[in-house]
Order: structure tokens, then C-alpha cells, then sequence
């Protein structure tokens, strides 16, 4: 299957330093796509090297079916995490400038400028230098000077940050519709929850090396295993005692939004976990199921202080 | 895109971005305001030096030359018998001062306020006019006639002093390339400052996906000449306006005729390379130092090879063909001032010229070609801040 990215054994050394060590996966044309990982996991390095920004030390990049990726360029569109525009000019003349440069026509471009800047909620400031903006405002500015040129594969360092929530739902919604009209995105943000909104598919970074790689949804599913969530109808007082009575319960957590988590022993299965619940009629069940870890609590699992080396990723359907 | 026609995008927006900057029009139109400023004190101290005499003079002269009493009847200069009357004048306040003829061609004067101008060339043409009208006809003829001197500028030789009526070429030798200079330094100026701003920003690793980085830096080298060329070409129209108005409209198309166009080029051509050159070096300091005052400062200090010519004007003028004014006009990094001086003022030998020639030409496409390289190299690196680094090294002597 052609994919819109095809990375094989990457590696990046800087003189003695390895930024990104035999790294390996491929983006579906169409999907949304995150490339997580703790600052210095070698983000900006694979996405450079993507790019044709950066050459790697060693290994392979295919780019919407490009080898030489700086003859796709045109198609692609990249938004890096620190970013800026002309402070002085104003926001049409800067916009219709970066569009040009990635070859739309001149009256295009001030076509596209007009309806995105109203879909993107900055109906008034067309003609108003950039500077007079304000950082929520700028930011989507520059975003919009990322999808000019509607590209077919969009490259994104952390869309969200800085953005109140109104403006978040503004972009996000903004990036669905990008997404349902075909566009393959990248996206690289340390905001978990947006992944989980919004990737099919990630992949983890952590010392230039792939640690989680997969279906967002399979990679819960797969750090789910010992844990289970119980929420019951007017919880006893010894409710707590009466759980971690259960058997192969091993620690229980109780809180008032999410009823108790029950933490089982190594190979404990859920299905005794009911069928203690069965014997304890005390205990008036309303929902039962496992756990699916959120993507923040892997993500800490995975690439905390505490965390274990990083394995070799092996992708999670 | 094809590079160029990246470079040419690159080019246009940079051109009409900084062209409707305040610092550009504030630059380009306050330049002529100062200059016209200037002149109009000057001419008002003038005229107010011309009103310190607000009183008639008078003269004391005895003369039977029709033609010297001609001369003197014309004039604004009350004629007094004697000596006597002439201090009655005076002390009545009458008069601000006499002048008593004491000798054949010498005056005494006797004063209250200071001579007005035109009062001692009057008394001069005066006893001119004596002398001619007692001389034999074909030496009136020869004397009635006014020299006339026409200037042809040649290799000056060393301690020779240019006669007087060459200030004016004087002024265009330095008047001519010290506006390109001033137009080439305004430019560098801006195009350090869009270099390291971008750097700054990181808007570069976003323009690097959509151009080539030698398009990126050529666009702005090209772009920010054009601005160059637009502000020398307002600086022009304003010098030629002024002309027009200081010489009455006719005689100025003669003056601007009269200027030696062909020169005028040859130093244009010069300051190019200059222009070239420097835009390498500050494009390199920009893109390596990343900060837009950081590097507007050292920028500065690499523009002192323009300036330093200008330090040495009295060597350039005085000694245009000693040894040290001829290095100053091959090295490049002086060449482009220098030279255009030189060839503005002086015939300067072909060698010399087509040495300095190919030296810019290579210079300029040496070093622009290492400014692109290094504009690859530091593209994507961190910057290199030259505050922290000085600042450091001091920190540490301060602590040793």
C-alpha cells in the first residue's frame, strides 16, 4: 500500500549526539496521524528530515510518493512549533505572499485569504497589520498560511497551543474539514487529549526511538489490561473494603466522578472481579468495564522519569 | 516554483514591504528635507550677515574718468567731495562707512558697520575702468574682454592644491557616491534586519519549504537593491528640483548636461559591487547572529570599509595618486567609495581601474556565493548571539 509518508531506519546523528536512531513508519494517505514524545525525543528532527530540511545520517524518506521530497514541497504544508510572521505587514499582503511562494496565483490567493480568514473567525482583520493582533489571533493566521495552498499533506508542531478554548474549537473543527476533504495531517502536540480526539494513529518518540506506534484506540486497549472501572448505585460506606475484598483486587481508588478503579493482580481477569460482585448483593452495580488508560497516563507510563527504556515499538493494530 | 521565480516573489515582497515602511519614506524624502534645511539656513545666515550693514557706504574719491564715475554712479555707493563731508555723513548716521581713495588703487576705510558686499569689487571695477579708458585702444579692447578659463580635469599631480572653480566637481565627487553610499547602507541595514528577523522568528524554516534558500537570499538582496535604486532615483528628482529652482529652471538642463554622466555610471557601477559585498556580509551576520539589533550593531561595524574612504577624503583629493589612495581604490572593501572619488576627480589610469574592477566583480560573487552557503548551513541552527558570548568572555576575566 503507498503511503503519503514512508519513513525506513532513519537515523540523524549530530556529530556524537543521535537525535533519531533507526526509526521506522508510515503515514496512511487520509488520516490524521500524531508524532508524540518529551521534548527532545527527536520530533523536529524526523519532521525536518521529512521536510528535506534535514538530511538523514542513514536511511530512507518517502514523501506522497516522492523520494526527493523537495519536489513535493509545493503539496505540503508546515506550521513548526515556534513560529512568527512579518510583524509590520499586513495580514492579506503576508498571506497572498506565502501562498504565492508555494505557487497559487496571485488572485487566488486573495480569494483564499478572504474566505479563510472568515472561516477561521478573523473576519476583520484583513487589512491590519500583524503586530496589532493578538497571539490567538496570530496564531491562526499562521495556520491559515499553512493550508493556502491546499496541501495534501499537512505537517502541524502543537496547532492548539496558546489558543483559548473558542479559538481551539474553531481550528479543530477547521482541521476535521481539512480532513473529510482527503488532507493526510501530522500532528505533533503534547496536548493528549486533542490525539485522542483527533488521531487514528500515532507514533511515540523517546530518545530517537519509536516507543509506541499504532491505532490510538489499540494502544489504550493494550496498557488497559489491569485495570477495571466499577461505578456503583448508592455506594455503601464500606463499599472500598468490600471491593478490594474481591478477588484478585489488588488496590482500589475511589473518586466521585469516576466511581472506584480497581487495580488487579497479575494475571487476575475481570470476569472474577464479576463474579465476586455477583456474592456481594450490597453492592448495586450500574457500570462495569475496563479501563482504558487516557493517552496522557501512557504517554507518563511510557516516557516518565521512571519510565523503563525504551523497547522497540512494534505497531499496535 | 522554479528558483527564479521564487527569487522574483521573494524580490517583489520584500521591495513593496519595505518601500511603504515609515523607516524607508521617513529616510528617502528626510534626506532631501535635511539638505534643503541646510541650505536654507545657510542662506538665511547669509542674508542675515549681507543686512549687518543697514546703512548705505560712501566713497571719497576724486576721478576725470567719465567711465570710473560710470561705474560708481551705478552703484548704491553715495560719492562725497571730502573727506569732512563723508564724516559728517557718518556721524549723522547717514552712512555705516566710507571708503577714501588714498593711493592709485588703494582704498581706506572709515566704518561704523562692515562693509556690504559689492562695495570693494565696485571701487575695484572703478579704477578699472580708469585704467582702460587711459590705455591704448587694442589693450582696452584685450582688457574690456573677460577672461575666460575653462576647466579640463587631469591626473592631479601630488601637493596640488584644485583651483577654486573645481569645488564644484569637488562636490560631485563626494556628493555623487557618498548618495550611493548612504543608499547602500540604508539598504544593508534592512536586509540584516529581514535576515536575522526571520531567523529570530523561525518564519525561515517555513520559507524553506516553499523556496530555495539561494532564492530566498538573492529575492532579498535584489529586492532591497531596487529600494536602493528607488530612493537614490527620489534623492535625484529632489537634487534636480532644488537645481532647477536655485538656477532659475533654464540654466539647469545646461547644469545637468554639464555633469559627467558617463562617471556618474562608472561610480554607480562601482557602488554595485559595493552593494553586493556588503549584502553578502550582512545577509552572513543575519542569518549566523539572528537577533535583528544584535545584528544591525555588527552590521555597522562591517560597513566601515564604505565609510572609511570618506575619513581619507583630504588623501583621495590632495593626493589622489599616492600609494595609499590607489590601495584605497583596488582593495574591495574600499574600492567602491574610493574608486568612484578618484574617477570623478582625476583621470585614473586604466590598470589601476580594471584591477579594482575585477577584484569587486570577483569579491562579490566569492562572497556571495559564501553567504549562501552559510545562509544553508545556519538555516535550521541556533543562533550565535554575540552579547552572550562577549559577555561571557568578560564575565570570565572579571572573575579571573
Amino acid at each position: 500500500m503507498d503511503h503519503a509518508i514512508h519513513a525506513a531506519n532513519l537515523v540523524k546523528h549530530y556529530g556524537e549526539n543521535v537525535a533519531v536512531d533507526d526509526l521506522s513508519f508510515d503515514v496512511r494517505y487520509g488520516e490524521i496521524f500524531g508524532l508524540l514524545g518529551p521534548n527532545g525525543a527527536g520530533k523536529t528532527s524526523t519532521i525536518r528530515m521529512l521536510l528535506g530540511l534535514l538530511a538523514p545520517t542513514s536511511g530512507d524518506v518517502r514523501v506522497l510518493g516522492a523520494a526527493d521530497v523537495r519536489t513535493v514541497l509545493p503539496r505540503v504544508g508546515y506550521l513548526p512549533e515556534e513560529r512568527g510572521l512579518y510583524r509590520d505587514v499586513r495580514v492579506d499582503d503576508c498571506l497572498v505572499y506565502l501562498a504565492e511562494l508555494k505557487g497559487v496565483p496571485r488572485r487566488e490567493a486573495r480569494r483564499r485569504v478572504t474566505e479563510g480568514l472568515v472561516a477561521l473567525d478573523l473576519p476583520d482583520v484583513e487589512r491590519r497589520a500583524i503586530k496589532t493582533l493578538s497571539r490567538g489571533q496570530q496564531q491562526k493566521v499562521q495556520f491559515l498560511a499553512t493550508v493556502l495552498h491546499r496541501p495534501e499533506l499537512l505537517i502541524i508542531d502543537e496547532p492548539f497551543s496558546g489558543l483559548d478554548p473558542v479559538n481551539t474549537r474553531v481550528l479543530r473543527d477547521f482541521l476535521l474539514g481539512l480532513h473529510a476533504t482527503g488532507t493526510t495531517i501530522v500532528m505533533c502536540t503534547h496536548q493528549m487529549n486533542r490525539v485522542e480526539e483527533l488521531c487514528e494513529r500515532l507514533l511515540m518518540l523517546q530518545d530517537g526511538r519509536p516507543v509506541l506506534y499504532g491505532g490510538v484506540q489499540a494502544i489504550r486497549r493494550d496498557f488497559a489490561g489491569d485495570r477495571v472501572r466499577i461505578l456503583l448505585d448508592d455506594a455503601p460506606p464500606d463499599a472500598a473494603a468490600q471491593l478490594a475484598g474481591l478477588p484478585g483486587v489488588v488496590e482500589v481508588q475511589s473518586s466521585a466522578a469516576d466511581g472506584f478503579m480497581l487495580r488487579l493482580a497479575p494475571g487476575a481477569g475481570s470476569a472474577e472481579v464479576m463474579a465476586g460482585l455477583v456474592d456481594r448483593p450490597s453492592l448495586a452495580v450500574q457500570r462495569f468495564e475496563a479501563y482504558l488508560p487516557s493517552l496522557e497516563e501512557i504517554f507518563l507510563r511510557v516516557a516518565g522519569d521512571d519510565a523503563p527504556p525504551p523497547p522497540s515499538a512494534a505497531p499496535h493494530a | 516554483m522554479s528558483r527564479l521565480g521564487g527569487l522574483v516573489r521573494v524580490a517583489r515582497f520584500e521591495y513593496r514591504r519595505h518601500l511603504r515602511s515609515k523607516q524607508f519614506i521617513g529616510t528617502t524624502l528626510g534626506m532631501p528635507l535635511f539638505m534643503v534645511a541646510i541650505g536654507a539656513v545657510s542662506a538665511w545666515s547669509g542674508s542675515t550677515a549681507q543686512q549687518t550693514s543697514r546703512h548705505p557706504w560712501g566713497f571719497v574719491a576724486v576721478t576725470a574718468s567719465a567711465e570710473a564715475q560710470a561705474t560708481l554712479a551705478a552703484s548704491d555707493l553715495r560719492a562725497f567731495d571730502t573727506v569732512a563731508d563723508a564724516d559728517r555723513a557718518l556721524a549723522a548716521g547717514d552712512i555705516g562707512g566710507f571708503a577714501e581713495r588714498t593711493d592709485y588703487a588703494r582704498y581706506t576705510a572709515t566704518a561704523w558697520e562692515a562693509m556690504p558686499d559689492g562695495v570693494a569689487s565696485t571701487l575695484r571695477d572703478a579704477v578699472r575702468a580708469e585704467a582702460i579708458a587711459a590705455a591704448p585702444a587694442l589693450l582696452r579692447a584685450r582688457w574690456s574682454e573677460p577672461v575666460r578659463v575653462r576647466y579640463a580635469l587631469a591626473a592631479a599631480p601630488n601637493d596640488v592644491r584644485p583651483p577654486a572653480a573645481l569645488w564644484a566637481t569637488l562636490g560631485i565627487a563626494f556628493a555623487v557616491p557618498l548618495a550611493l553610499t548612504l543608499a547602500v547602507l540604508f539598504s544593508t541595514t534592512l536586509l540584516v534586519t529581514a535576515v536575522a528577523e526571520e531567523k529570530s522568528n523561525r518564519l525561515l524554516e517555513c520559507l524553506a519549504t516553499s523556496v530555495a534558500p539561494t532564492a530566498l537570499v538573492g529575492g532579498k538582496v535584489v529586492g532591497l537593491g531596487l529600494l536602493a535604486l528607488t530612493q537614490l532615483a527620489v534623492w535625484a528628482a529632489g537634487a534636480m528640483a532644488a537645481a532647477a529652482i536655485g538656477l532659475r529652471v533654464g540654466a539647469s538642463g545646461s547644469f545637468v548636461a554639464s555633469l559627467p554622466w558617463g562617471t556618474v555610471a562608472l561610480a554607480a557601477a562601482w557602488l554595485l559591487g559595493g552593494y553586493l559585498v556588503q549584502a553578502a556580509v550582512v545577509v552572513s551576520l543575519g542569518i549566523v547572529i539572528g537577533e535583528p539589533r544584535e545584528a544591525q550593531q555588527v552590521a555597522g561595524f562591517a560597513s566601515l570599509g564604505l565609510v572609511l574612504p570618506f575619513s581619507l577624503a583630504g588623501l583621495l583629493v590632495f593626493r589622489p595618486a599616492s600609494p595609499a589612495a590607489v590601495w584605497l581604490s583596488i582593495v574591495p572593501l574600499t574600492s567602491p567609495v574610493a574608486m568612484p572619488i578618484r574617477l570623478l576627480l582625476s583621470a585614473v589610469p586604466v590598470w589601476q581601474a580594471v584591477i579594482s574592477a575585477l577584484l569587486l566583480a570577483v569579491t562579490a560573487a566569492a562572497s556571495l556565493a559564501a553567504a549562501g552557503a552559510l545562509f544553508r548551513y545556519m538555516l535550521l541552527r541556533p543562533p550565535l548571539r554575540w552579547r552572550r558570548l562577549f559577555g561571557r568572555r568578560f564575565a570570565s576575566r572579571g572573575a579571573a
